[in-house]
């Protein structure tokens, strides 16, 4: 219940949803990765501390004058000191990190397809994300829910250009390469709506091709495949005029139409975003899209469509409905 | 006070400039040509089918033989380049006109090969012939260069004398050749390797 | 000139050497101290041109949603301002301080191909203007400076942007080529007497370094550009898998070149800071050898780690391994050269003016900027934040700290040898101090905006995610920088005429450059000078020796225009190299191709043509008149 589109709205208005901190990792693969991030930090910040000290060490020395050469030559102490903090200590102090990388680099493995309990194909696509659910028969965009605490295995696939499938808090980003089946690791350790967004330029509206993750317990979740399984009611309001205006040939809907220019809409309403996170999903908001949908997102697919304020929002209302 | 102030001599002169400014040219041409030898072999190793289905194996006899008219033109560049720092341009002259007529049969005879694929395939089908052409058009370019070039130095010579800049000219146009004879065996076996 | 030889020597110098000015001088001149100033100005402008396009930039993205640009021209003006700063500002710059001082340095009176060196200015002010006329057709490139495939593809980018972007680099890689040629042929065969490999001053090194890298790393860039625009224009197959080919094979091309391409612009810069340290040390430089190997180390070590820019690709764990090695090892050179620095620091008595500034800024930024580069080796910590602004941070904080920081210490070190006066050291204080923080303010933001997650390249983001303060801060340091950099410009137009007068060596230096006036006469030097150490300019006997040459005639070398070639080992001089002087077929020669390539662009086929002859009719010009005659 608390998942409701409108609840997930309220979230989002209160920006608890708006968050892609790599340093608030939820997820094992995450902390693993945020760990290995302080350790580097600690390190890093001694090194430019040394270094800063010694500058700082050569200039309380005395002065010289440009009309005096102190010395000539070489110095054969100075030589073999630059060679030990130079050369030795860095060979030493890389060769330690680069053990312990090996060691991090299984946590944020994507699990085998024979252990994956939940696997998920998500599609890139010239600005939106197509989501699917192969064994659970369940197709949507822009969102994914996954249950609390299972590794989930996405694999992502692009048929235009490169993208980049990226939820911060939850794991690495893995890129969607026309060509490649590339699979990522996706599993949460407490529930909570999880912000990713595309993270390879991939055109004009990059800047607002983003997703959410909704991690619920089983049974929420359990629900929320069932509701988005179900097919939508026939005969409902404004899906002749959806089909009239045209909109089905970009859009499917399940039973009504079949395009797949644009994101899948057939359970669009019980989104929390549109536009892959460009807008949140309310009535006012989904009317301005409609409406004028380059000026929300300019240079996206759907072409402005002028329709009379009536259809705009006969529309609206129909889709809204579709949960 | 005129002593002799110490000054260190070498014992001989050294290779003319000109020679080791080719020698880099020749050295990021190989490099370029080593870029698409590599991207076809990687295209290659990508593909299950390759060459793809309904593209024919390449040919292998005419393209051997007239990689081997044009390395056998190595000889009378090298002739040439030796004559040339001897002060002797009549030789010179003769090596270089050898040389241009070697590269020149290979030129023509690669390219007729070459419009008579482009006809059959073109260009636009596949990554297999794309690689196919650009190899084979880039390396024809760098043979059609070369005899432009020696035409011109054997123009010079015969309107005028053999000046050591012609010498040195002449020495690093055989490099030129001599690299251009070794890319034509790598892009032979690069682009019969499907046969093989 | 105490004696009548010497008089007489210098006047026969002078003959042979001067160059009148004038228009037609301006266009046929082959002299390298003239070219090297045209390459600093010209790379200066497409500095601000690229600061430009970053202040709009920092102006959008200064708060959420802004709406200076849309996404059309934002994403115009990050492609050109990575294009920009990357291929016509900080490589030519470094060249430019190459060609001013390289013959210098080694004691020549020149490079070894004159004309070929006006040539690849003349190219790269083409290309440069070939690539901006792209914005007067509103088709500027506009998938990123490393345009990945497919969106760089027709099919993704049908408008002639991205012809612009592949024929305006294969156009400036003939400059690049030709001008590496020249440095290394120079460099290793136009040496003084006596200056052995061991006694090349490190600045040397350095340009010879990103010599070698451009010969070796340029040829997999002009394989991507000539198979994208076949692609493009031909619709030949390469990068889409339908038809056999893979989008990652430009990756890895383009990153082939990319990787080794950060040397070639690191490796001449600390080049810079080798020379500089120890003059204002007043010491000899610490490992000198050792430098000298870490700078060619690094740039061999440089090919061999492209594949950390594709960590997030999908490839095997056992590759990425292997490269997360080879990406740290990379460090160990650097290391090395680092702590050589500090050494002489230490080891010597500092003396403060605006070059050791710079230097010192250059110290703390490039190691902050290492330290970064440290973590993307770390394969995790890459697959986290690559194209963040993490990553942002860490490229600028290594090429603007690493590169640009040393730039404006050649600027305000080497200002007395070009133009005869100092620079005002208050304003240079000033203005340094400005430039300092303005860029730790820009830039250091950015590490916080990446681990926040905000992606690179984005034109606008949301509010609510708490980036919106760090970007604000990231744009009034841009501010700041720009005001720091303004100081500096005023400082060098002013100075011109207000600055005090420099002598030949204000300084008190170490290498050849300074033991000539200020600026150097066309032939450089007046007796070619003989060196016996690799600090040459301390060595105050041999510099007097020079002198007592000219008043015998020896190493004069006043039989034409003449410079002495000596063996790539030990300097013993081999023979005397006959140059060109003024010559009219480097222009012609770079117009002939800019028509191939407008043409090409263009898609005139029969133009392009006899764009493609003229060019051939401009390379018989050129050979037409031979040395001597």
């Amino acid at each position: 219940m608390f998942f409701g589109a409108g609840g997930a709205a309220a979230l989002l208005l209160s920006g608890c949803a708006d968050r892609q901190n790599t340093l608030a990792p939820h997820s094992s693969a995450a902390r693993s990765i945020t760990t290995l991030w302080w350790v580097m930090f600690i390190g890093s910040t001694i090194v430019v501390m040394v270094v800063s000290l010694l500058v700082v060490l050569a200039f309380l020395r005395r002065r010289g004058s440009l009309d005096h050469v102190e010395a000539r030559g070489e110095s054969p102490r100075a030589r073999n000191a630059v060679l030990v903090s130079g050369a030795l200590v860095p060979a030493v102090v890389l060769t330690i990190l680069f053990v312990y990388v090996l060691t991090s680099v299984p946590a944020t493995a994507e699990p085998k397809p024979k252990d994956a309990k939940l696997t998920i194909d998500v599609g890139g696509k010239q600005w939106f994300w197509t989501v699917r659910y192969p064994a659970q028969h369940v197709t949507t965009a822009n969102e994914l829910h996954i249950p609390v605490g299972v590794p989930v295995r996405v694999r992502v696939h692009t048929d235009d250009v490169i993208h980049s499938f990226w939820v911060p808090e939850l794991n690495r980003k893995i890129d969607m390469i026309p060509g490649y089946d590339n699979s990522v690791l996706l599993e949460a350790d407490r529930a909570g709506v999880y912000r990713g967004q595309c993270a390879e330029f991939c055109g004009l509206q990059h800047a607002n091709m983003a997703f959410y993750v909704v991690a619920e317990p089983r049974a929420a979740f359990g629900r929320w495949v069932a509701r988005e399984q179900r097919p939508p009611a026939a005969g409902a309001p404004g899906a002749t005029l959806f089909t009239q205006v045209g909109c089905g040939g970009c859009h499917t809907i399940a039973g009504l139409s079949t395009g797949t220019v644009g994101p899948d809409l057939t359970h669009v309403g019980g989104r929390m975003t549109l536009a892959a996170g460009t807008i949140p999903q309310t009535r006012a908001d989904l009317e301005r899209w409609i409406g004028d949908p380059q000026h929300i997102k300019p240079g996206n697919k759907m072409p402005a469509l002028h329709l009379t304020g009536s259809q705009i929002k006969r529309l609206a209302a129909y889709l809204e409905s579709l949960r | 006070m005129s002593e002799q102030l110490s000054v260190p001599v070498a014992l001989q002169r050294g290779r003319p400039l000109g020679w080791w400014g080719m020698l880099m040219l020749v050295a990021t041409e190989a490099v370029l040509f080593g870029s698409m030898i590599a991207s076809y072999f990687y295209l290659r190793f990508r593909t299950p089918q390759w060459p793809p289905v309904g593209v024919p194996e390449p040919k292998v006899l005419y393209p051997v033989l007239l990689t081997v008219v044009l390395v056998l033109s190595s000889l009378p560049a090298a002739v040439a380049s030796r004559s040339a720092r001897r002060g002797r341009p009549g030789q010179a002259a003769w090596g270089l006109v050898a040389t241009l007529a070697l590269a020149s049969v290979y030129a023509a005879g690669t390219s007729v090969l070459v419009v008579r694929a482009w006809h059959h395939a073109g260009a636009q089908r596949d990554a297999y012939d794309s690689l196919f052409f650009t190899l084979q058009g880039a390396h024809v370019a760098h043979v059609a260069v070369g005899v432009l070039i020696n035409l011109f130095l054997v123009g010079k010579l015969s309107r005028g004398r053999l000046t050591r800049y012609r010498a040195n000219g002449i020495w690093a146009m055989s490099l030129y050749w001599h690299f251009v004879n070794v890319l034509a065996v790598g892009v032979l076996l690069t682009t019969i390797s499907p046969a093989l | 000139m105490s004696t009548v030889v010497g008089r007489e020597e210098l006047e026969r110098l002078e003959l042979l050497w001067a160059e009148r000015s004038g228009l037609k001088t301006f266009l046929t001149t082959c002299d390298h101290k003239k070219i090297g100033t045209r390459y600093l100005v010209t790379s200066f402008v497409f500095f601000v041109a690229g600061g430009v396009a970053a202040l709009t930039m920092r102006t959008q993205l200064a708060t959420a949603n802004g709406g200076i640009v849309g996404p059309k021209v934002y994403n115009e003006l990050f492609s050109m301002h990575g294009v920009t700063m990357i291929f016509f500002f900080v490589t030519p710059m470094l060249n430019g301080f190459g060609n001013y001082m390289v013959p210098l340095q080694i004691g020549a009176r020149d490079m070894a191909f004159p004309r070929m060196n006006a040539l690849s200015y003349w190219i790269f002010l083409a290309s440069g203007l070939f690539m901006y006329s792209s914005f007067l057709v509103g088709a500027a490139p506009d998938d990123g400076w490393f345009n990945y495939t497919p969106l760089a593809e027709h099919a993704f980018t049908p408008g002639r942007n991205i012809d612009f972007y592949n024929l305006g680099l294969l156009f400036l890689t003939v400059s690049s080529t030709v001008g590496a040629t020249n440095f290394l042929v120079t460099i290793f065969k136009l040496r003084a007497p006596g200056m052995s490999l061991n006694r090349i001053p490190l600045f040397c090194w350095g340009i010879a370094a990103q010599s070698f890298s451009l010969i070796f790393a340029l040829p997999a860039l002009s394989a991507a550009n000539i198979f994208l625009e076949l692609e493009r224009r031909f619709g030949f197959h390469f990068f889409d898998r339908a038809n056999g080919g893979d989008a990652l094979l430009w990756q890895h091309l383009f990153w082939i070149f990319g990787h080794p391409d950060v040397y070639i612009i690191f490796l001449p810069a600390v080049g810079i800071v080798s020379t500089i340290v120890p003059v204002f040390a007043r010491r000899s430089m610490i490992a000198h050898d050792w430098l000298a190997l870490a700078t060619m180390a690094t740039a061999f070590i440089g090919f061999g780690v492209w594949v950390h820019h594709m960590f997030a690709t999908g490839l095997s764990n056992v590759t990425y391994a292997f490269y997360s090695a080879a990406s740290m090892v990379i460090v160990i050179p650097s290391g090395v050269q680092i702590f050589g620095w500090l050494a002489t620091l230490l080891k010597g008595r500092p003396v403060i003016r605006s070059p050791l500034l710079y230097i010192l800024g250059f110290v703390v930024t490039f190691v902050i900027g290492g330290v970064t580069g440290v973590m993307f080796a770390a394969i995790p910590f890459d697959q986290q934040v690559t194209d963040t602004y993490f990553v942002v941070a860490h490229f600028h904080y290594v090429l603007f700290g690493g590169a640009v920081f040393p730039i404006f210490a050649a600027i305000h070190y080497w200002y007395p040898k070009l133009t005869g006066r100092m620079l005002d050291e208050r304003l240079a204080t000033w203005s340094f101090w400005t430039f300092f923080v303005g860029f730790n303010l820009t830039f250091f933001p950015m590490h916080v905006l990446g681990l926040l997650g905000e992606p690179r390249r984005v034109y606008t983001y949301h509010s609510g995610f708490g980036w919106g303060i760090w970007n604000l801060i990231s744009t009034i340091g841009a501010f700041t920088l720009a005001a720091g950099i303004l100081g500096t410009v005023v400082n060098v137009v002013r100075s011109r005429r207000a600055g005090a007068v420099a002598g030949p060596d204000p300084w008190g230096a170490n290498t050849l450059e300074w033991a000539t006036s200020s600026p150097p006469p066309e032939y450089n030097f007046p007796s070619i000078p003989v060196v016996r150490s690799v600090d040459p300019n301390w060595d105050v006997e041999d510099r007097r020796d020079d002198i007592r040459r000219l008043e015998h005639a020896e190493l004069t070398l006043t039989g034409g225009h003449e410079t002495i070639g000596t063996d790539w080992l030990d300097g013993n001089i081999e023979e005397v190299h006959e140059g060109p002087a003024e010559s009219p077929w480097p222009l012609l020669l770079a117009l002939a191709l800019s028509w191939f390539f407008l043409a090409f662009l263009a898609g005139h086929w029969v133009l392009a043509g006899i764009g493609a002859a003229l060019t051939a009719a401009a390379v018989g010009g050129w050979q037409l008149k031979e040395p001597g005659e």
